[in-house]
């Protein structure tokens, strides 16, 4: 004779079978203790806060509403903003990276006027600077615009003759008005 | 506020017809949505929040959010159903950005019953359901919003499935699961 198979292998199946239909008995005696756990999570309170709290809810809800259909302009402002935040500030970076960056781009010798620099001695180099605002150079020729480096150059080249002669005057500090006034009655 | 009307919903039901008045400009329509629908979407709410402030937060967000997208509701589900994802969705969404406390014991029925005195049998009960959610807070996020949802008004696996976005096979898996760690976490004592 054989033995009548129990209608649920497993407690999970009978617990699913339970799922599917609440009221199989089998299944909710096969799955005891889920399905009274499932009942006690099931019979938590439904919370309910009471009449008066019901009879403002409409009116908080309108008021809501309302207050979002005539939020200022400003907020909508601020929405649109918030969402081009991230590309906005991209841009911005790039703006103050190409504004800071410029003078310098605009500074930078170009080849030409780096090989005429390259050819000259020190003493040649030491004129230039000279020639021009100590203050602003600091020595530093590499700071010129391009421009006003070629023009230097093109000054140096008229001017080189009389420049070597006023290197051999005397410097400021030993000026010797004398010996200037005996040098230029022989000199003519 | 002006909604424009869906031409693909076509009322069938009572929720339908509430909603294309709605749609095209009763407002009082809206009105009696809300007033059919709230205290189930409150009930919801108070699952997932525990505390009555929040709970009456999300209750309002649901309906405002209800009021926005009705124009896009597609009917393909019940009204209920589509509200209460909404609130579901919101508290699951505040729950995990940590906008809504884990429990503030502002718990509702201290609106309803004021100063009275606790019978003893109501202490252990409240004691039991206190033990019993802090097991439920200790549920993976998906086992504890499914369940929740599945012991809420006796909705059916598809209903759950429908709110959730998945299949009703894996609303049992979870509910399954759920059960059956909250039943250990209650053997075992569950730490506050």
């Amino acid at each position: 004779m054989n033995k009548p198979t129990p209608p649920y292998a497993s407690e999970q199946e009978a617990f699913l079978a339970y799922l599917d239909n609440p009221n199989d008995a089998e299944a909710r005696a096969a799955a005891g203790d889920l399905v009274a756990m499932m009942e006690e999570v099931d019979h938590l309170e439904d919370a309910d806060p009471g009449q008066a709290y019901w009879n403002q809810f409409n009116h908080r809800l309108q008021q809501r509403l309302q207050g979002d259909a005539s939020r200022p302009a400003r907020w909508r402002l601020r929405a649109w903003f918030s969402q081009w935040q991230a590309p906005l500030a991209v841009a911005a970076m790039v703006l103050i990276a190409f504004i800071a960056w410029w003078p310098d781009l605009q500074r930078r010798p170009t080849p030409e006027v780096g090989q005429r620099l390259a050819s000259m001695n020190d003493q040649e180099l030491a004129l230039i600077d000279d020639l021009f605002d100590p203050g602003y150079l600091d020595g530093n020729l590499g700071e010129l615009a391009d421009n006003d480096l070629a023009l230097l150059l093109d000054v140096y080249q008229e001017e080189a003759p009389s420049l070597e002669f006023e290197v051999d005057l005397p410097s400021e500090d030993t000026f010797d008005s004398e010996a200037f006034k005996s040098l230029w009655n022989a000199e003519g | 506020m002006t909604i424009q009307a869906n031409p693909r919903a076509i009322p069938t039901g009572e929720d339908q017809a509430l909603v294309q008045r709605f749609l095209d400009g009763e407002e009082s329509a809206f009105t009696q949505i809300t007033i059919k629908y709230r205290k189930q979407v409150y009930a919801v709410a108070f699952r997932f929040a525990r505390n009555h402030a929040e709970a009456d937060d999300l209750t309002q967000e649901t309906f405002i959010r209800a009021y926005k997208g009705l124009a896009n509701f597609r009917q393909e589900a019940s009204l209920k159903t589509w509200l209460l994802r909404i609130c579901t969705n919101l508290s699951i969404n505040m729950k995990r950005s940590g906008r809504i406390s884990k429990d503030s014991g502002d718990a509702v029925e201290d609106h309803d019953h004021g100063d009275q005195a606790l019978s003893e049998s109501r202490l252990l009960q409240q004691e039991r359901h206190q033990e019993l959610y802090r097991a439920i807070d200790k549920l993976p996020p998906k086992q504890k919003e499914t369940l929740l949802l599945k012991t809420f008004q006796d909705m059916t696996c598809e209903e759950v499935a429908k709110i959730m976005k998945c299949s009703p096979g894996t609303v049992k898996a979870n509910v399954f699961n759920a059960v059956k760690k909250l039943r250990s976490l209650l053997q075992a004592g569950v730490s506050p």
